[in-house]
């Protein structure tokens, strides 16, 4: 009976020790395996949150827009650190820039700083979601284009001035980035869902001409761009009270 | 003058080089086996009678520590296996898995949500044996909780809760509790969903306690919702107070087994109904030098072989993104072992069902011994004993059925076709095709869901460069396992368009593929049916649409992390 036990004893401690030598053999190429994953899956997520957070204002897939600069090019992974004199790795600078903003603009004909996206700083995203958009952007590294960054010309599409004015709210001129209109967008600026039914049209036209002449209640001056006069037609800010007049009220 | 270790040599010259070593090695022996010679030490391992006399197998138990903690013997018919399935000694064994995979697991992890789930990745990705190790902790805890709670059923079952061992039983009630709770606690440390708001749930419930439960909660949580206080206090409950009470009510518990009244003896032996060879052969000593020992070193062996090689075959514990307290999964569940629970709130009143009545439960569970003080053991006079506990039994299986995602509030119907395929966590039918099972195709006529979930009819028809497929449309199929799953996405609209009742007619899905950049695809999935809108007295339905979006990049295996049965 003891001598039964001691060898299925003895059987079961050589399967147990092999079996951890076998895992320990392959532990290299699992961890090879788990780390692309890991990194695989935090660029799906960054992905996502690019989309949702930084595509209005730097484009869908970086391209930049008026708003914001083109990040998706060679020149942006090899000459940026250079011409900022930043001694931090590209990661870092990423990092430090959606975590924490920019304090100045890098170049004037932005109409805005940079935003602080972080929590730490007030801002929506999770640390965890900015590393993701970090990976994410870090993955354009290898075929980002070569071109300038010229920021592409705001366009209106659609037929009727509401759809005119929705493709600039949405895109062309990129208000949801900040405000909420109809049920998303931004917090930075007040929801504007219903500000034609509550201000009139009048007011909008001012507000996009002259941000600082009236400032909604619990938001502060200097944050909205002062350049919008110059980049959109008088057509443009027509269309954009006409969608904000369909919007209201809903 | 005295040169230590002279002594040896001074013998070499008085007895000779092989009578002073082995002289030598057995007083080595003596000192280290307390007391057992090498003799008997052989003697020991071939099953042997003691070779001395008195018998240096007790002598041993005296002067050893860790055998003083041991009975001498038991009786035969309490080793049966069929009588205790050694079901008490695997959970302390267990217990013991545990408290060495997690000392290890510690290292290498800092209770904060800022870097909780990245120690996680870090284990899984960069640490020797790091996913070995994190198995092994998950999948003793998950084995502990079964093992501990088959303890009890077998105790309630065979009767051995009685007299003299009411108290036995008690500590054991309390050790249950320690078990499920410490399980319980781990479950928050990784900071992915699951551990957020499987704990959300859970603690939920305390909220409902009479009198104290927001003030319960709030200890709990440290603050209203999980974050920073409550990842460190369920990690202080995990590392050191659940530990450090169930250490003593262990110790507590084997004291009473192991010096007052040994196991128990299956009932028929003790009452003299079994024939009286079988009762005689039941009540022979079984001494715990050499017999029991062996046999336990063996079934540690077995099963530590058992969970090493399931580990390293079958078993990933999950990990899942990281925790979000701004979403709540679809069909949040408990973990497994309190979905009765969550089972029983789906009854009705929180504070009734999930804070009361469980405290009633447990509170029964205690008293069971004082409540049935009957002396017999014997099935045949326990009946009521015997049909409440398979009743009990029977109810928290159908608890716990209720308690799943299966029998709930269900999403709307195009979430739940959508959580049904591409799942929040975990891996679904389409993130089984993965990157290389995602054809792109060619530019073909699309429509987009807009953010009010309307169709946008505005966009021009060759808007998206991808892959485009009507599940309603085995034409545009692009083949291969792609049009199995667009085949079972098109069932499911059609199941959920033919049931009455939900507000879902004419459903139908649209899966696109892009590639998005190299290595990266982009997905959307739109479901568009038509509705009564909410109030309507015209009943003329509308469109609507629902859209997930998610990118596939070509390493991301999300089969890591799942259990790879049938794979």
């Amino acid at each position: 009976m003891i001598y039964t036990r001691i060898l299925i004893g003895l059987i079961a401690i050589l399967v147990t020790i092999a079996t951890i030598v076998f895992i320990g053999i392959n532990e290299p190429d699992r961890q090879d395996e788990f780390k692309g994953a890991f990194l695989g899956r935090s660029i799906e997520v960054g992905a996502g949150v690019f989309e949702q957070y930084c595509s209005p204002c730097h484009g869908l897939k970086g391209q930049g827009s008026p708003r914001a600069p083109q990040i998706n090019s060679k020149e942006f992974f090899e000459n940026r650190l250079r011409d900022l004199g930043y001694a931090g790795t590209m990661e870092a600078y990423l990092t430090l820039t959606i975590r924490g903003g920019r304090p100045v603009k890098s170049d004037p004909k932005w109409p805005q700083n940079m935003p602080t996206w972080s929590v730490d700083f007030g801002g929506p995203l999770r640390n965890d979601q900015i590393g993701n958009v970090v990976d994410f952007i870090m993955s354009w590294e290898k075929d980002a284009p070569s071109v300038g960054t010229e920021p592409a010309a705001i366009t209106a599409v659609g037929d009727t001035p509401e759809e005119r004015g929705r493709s600039l709210v949405e895109v062309g001129a990129g208000c949801i980035a900040c405000h909420t209109i109809g049920g998303t967008g931004g917090s930075v600026g007040p929801n504007l869902t219903n500000v034609y039914a509550e201000k009139g049209p009048d007011y909008i036209r001012e507000s996009i001409l002259m941000p600082s002449a009236v400032i909604a209640e619990g938001f502060s001056d200097g944050i909205m761009p002062q350049t919008f006069g110059q980049t959109l037609t008088e057509e443009n800010i027509n269309d954009i009270i006409a969608y904000l007049k369909s919007v209201s009220g809903q | 003058m005295y040169i230590p270790g002279s002594g040896f040599f001074n013998h070499l010259a008085d007895k000779g080089l092989r009578q002073a070593v082995s002289d030598k090695i057995e007083e080595t022996t003596r000192a280290v086996l307390a007391g057992i010679g090498v003799k008997e030490a052989r003697a020991l391992l071939r099953g042997d009678p003691p070779t001395e006399k008195p018998n240096p197998r007790y002598r041993a138990q005296v002067k050893s520590f860790t055998l003083h903690l041991r009975p001498k013997f038991y009786q035969e018919g309490a080793t049966w296996f069929t009588h205790t399935f050694r079901l008490g000694f695997l959970s302390v064994f267990f217990f013991v898995v545990e408290t060495i995979t997690g000392l290890i697991l510690m290292v290498y992890y800092t209770p904060s949500p800022d870097v909780a789930y990245s120690d996680m990745i870090n284990i899984l990705s960069n640490v020797n044996y790091g996913k070995f190790l994190r198995d092994m902790h998950r999948l003793g805890a998950e084995l502990m909780v079964i093992v501990v709670a088959l303890h009890m059923v077998r105790v309630y079952f065979t009767g051995s809760y009685k007299h003299p061992r009411q108290f036995t039983w008690l500590t054991g009630v309390v050790l249950l509790l320690v078990t499920l709770f410490l399980s319980f606690s781990g479950y928050l440390l990784p900071w992915d969903q699951l551990a957020l708001w499987a704990v959300t749930i859970g603690t939920s419930m305390a909220d409902a306690a009479p009198l104290v439960g927001p003030q319960l909660n709030l200890i709990l949580r440290g603050s209203q919702d999980i974050s920073a206080g409550g990842l460190l206090r369920f990690y202080l409950l995990h590392i050191f107070l659940l530990p450090l009470v169930a250490i003593i009510f262990i110790s507590v518990h084997y004291y009473k087994v192991a010096r007052e009244h040994s196991i128990s003896l299956p009932a028929a032996i003790e009452e003299g109904e079994a024939p009286p060879a079988k009762v005689a052969a039941a009540k022979r000593r079984i001494d715990i030098l050499p017999d029991l020992i062996t046999s336990e070193i063996m079934w540690i062996t077995l099963t530590l072989a058992g969970m090493v090689l399931f580990m390293a075959f079958v078993y990933s514990a999950a990990l899942e993104s990281h925790a979000n307290p701004l979403k709540t999964p679809l069909h949040t569940t408990a973990p497994w072992y309190f979905l009765w629970l969550q089972g029983m709130l789906k009854l009705g009143d929180k504070t009734w069902w999930g804070v009361i009545w469980p405290t009633v439960i447990f509170l029964i569970l205690f008293a069971v011994p004082y409540i049935d003080p009957g002396p017999s053991r014997l099935a045949k006079n326990r009946k009521a004993g015997i049909t409440a506990g398979v009743v009990v039994a029977i109810s928290i299986v159908v608890l716990t059925f209720m308690g799943t995602g299966l029998w709930g509030v269900p999403a709307p119907p195009a979430e739940e076709i959508i959580q049904e395929f591409i799942p929040e966590e975990g891996v679904g039918l389409v993130r089984e095709l993965g990157y290389a099972g995602l054809p792109t195709g060619s530019a073909l006529p699309a429509f987009l869901c807009d953010r009010t979930n309307q169709i946008d009819t505005e966009i021009p028809v060759d808007y998206i460069p991808g892959g485009v497929y009507d599940v309603s449309d085995p034409t545009t199929y692009p083949g291969g396992e792609m049009n199995h799953v667009l085949a079972e996405l098109r069932d499911a609209v059609d199941r959920e368009s033919n049931k009455r009742g939900n507000n879902f007619f004419d459903g139908n899905l649209q899966f696109t593929v892009q590639d998005w950049q190299s290595d990266l695809k982009r997905v959307s999935v739109i479901v568009t049916w038509l509705e009564i809108p909410e109030g309507s007295t015209d009943n003329i339905a509308i469109s609507k649409c629902f859209e997930k979006v998610l990118y596939f990049q070509q390493k991301s295996d999300y089969d890591l992390l799942e259990w790879t049965v049938g794979r």
